[in-house]
């Protein structure tokens, strides 16, 4: 099986001509944008809408990319100035995580009550973070960004944005230990130590 | 617990369940980005900031050119120089954030850049007079005053225009609007100093000074 192509790959062939790269990027990306809108925004439309202005806006920068850099940093920093340009022009705060029994997210399948009590116990940890530990929890965590992405998508320090994380994924440990007090998986430890 | 496993549960990251509809849209935008603008926001950050910074210091060139200020030979050079460096390093510092992109984490000093756009015009405005020959005595101080306002204001415009021409968000995010206001009346106010010979405070004050305020002040009761 042939290796999947890289996003830059596919960007740079976008900007060579090939439409159907853009597609590819679309389909590769939209998903986890639309989650990344939705942790926020609940109107699914609104939250579609700035996935559909992001890749625009990719479109429009299509000249600015230098051969080199990666895309995906570049894309989700135009996605969280969009989310929060949304808010500012609607002078409203962004929305508490989802409630799943009312909104359920796209694509979630019920696997069952444990693990859905799991993902709720997720849900009210992340309710707990400010709003700048859950931007860099957001990429870093969800996004798999690495520190200096988040911290390019952020605009901020690689010091300031691991400070964050580092609290971030403290009150996250706090609320989502196990009781033997174990978590595992992309968390502090081994990321950013 | 794994966390790494709970991922997909608490925001699943597949492909969004509406993406074919999502893309027709997408497809619909893309296809209406054509004509004049579409193209000027497309170019590059460094060509965009290029064609604002040409527009700015174009205007004043040519004000400079056909209607010079008609007091050169009293006017000291160390005030004009004063002011080609405050307002025009100031003009040239605020340029490149008005071209930048949503690609681009937001400036941390748009703020400060906006608020010295508006104070620098009145901290010169409100220095002694640099000399007191030339003054346009023929007019009275009010119709002198809206006469250099109206002035100002006009060969300013243009940068706002530019500004939004290049502006690559839909509708101009409302920090870079204030900001290209303020930017315009920078301009309007070397255009001034490249052609008014009246060098009261007062008249520089409540006519050149408050250009940028004035815009800035226009722009956001639109907006808000």
């Amino acid at each position: 099986m042939a290796p999947q192509p890289s996003d830059e790959d596919l960007f740079a062939a976008y900007v060579a001509g090939d439409r159907d790269a853009f597609r590819q990027l679309f389909d590769r990306y939209s998903g986890p944008l639309t989650r990344l809108m939705r942790q926020q925004i609940r109107n699914p439309q609104d939250a579609g809408e700035l996935v559909q202005q992001t890749f625009l806006q990719l479109h429009r920068a299509r000249r600015d990319f230098r051969q080199g850099a990666r895309l995906k940093p570049w894309l989700y920093t135009i996605a969280l100035n969009l989310r929060r340009g949304w808010f500012r022009t609607r002078g409203r705060r962004p929305e508490t995580p989802l409630d799943p029994a009312r909104h359920p997210l796209p694509t979630v399948d019920p696997v069952d009550l444990t693990r859905g009590e799991d993902a709720q116990r997720v849900r009210t940890a992340l309710e707990g973070l400010t709003a700048t530990q859950r931007e860099v929890i957001e990429l870093h965590w969800f996004e798999e960004l690495s520190f200096p992405e988040v911290a390019q998508v952020l605009g901020a320090n690689v010091n300031t944005v691991k400070v964050r994380a580092h609290r971030g994924y403290k009150v996250l440990r706090a609320a989502l230990a196990d009781d033997d007090g174990q978590i595992s998986g992309r968390t502090a430890e081994g990321s950013w130590t | 617990m794994d966390l790494k496993d709970l991922t997909d549960q608490v925001a699943p990251g597949g492909p969004a369940t509406d993406a074919d509809a999502l893309f027709d849209q997408l497809e619909a935008d893309l296809a209406r980005e054509q004509g004049l603008r579409a193209r000027l926001r497309s170019l590059p950050a460094p060509v965009r900031t290029a064609l604002l910074l040409l527009g700015a210091f174009g205007v004043v060139a040519l004000v400079a050119l056909v209607r010079p200020r008609m007091d050169l030979d009293h006017y000291p050079m160390g005030r004009l120089l004063l002011f080609a460096v405050l307002i025009g390093g100031l003009t040239a510092f605020v340029v490149p954030l008005l071209s930048r992109g949503p690609h681009q984490a937001p400036p941390r000093t748009g703020p400060w850049a906006l608020g010295l756009s508006l104070a620098v015009p009145v901290a010169l405005a409100v220095l002694p007079a640099a000399h007191t020959a030339g003054h346009d005595l023929t007019l009275p101080f009010a119709l002198s005053a809206l006469a250099c306002f109206a002035f100002g204001t006009v060969t300013g415009l243009p940068a706002l225009l530019l500004a939004w021409l290049v502006e690559r968000q839909d509708p101009q995010p409302i920090a870079r609007a204030l900001l290209a206001a303020a930017t315009a009346g920078l301009v309007g106010n070397m255009a001034l100093q490249a052609h008014c010979p009246i060098t009261t405070p007062l008249h520089l004050l409540v006519s050149h000074a408050v250009i940028g305020a004035v815009l800035v002040a226009l722009v956001w009761l639109r907006r808000r």
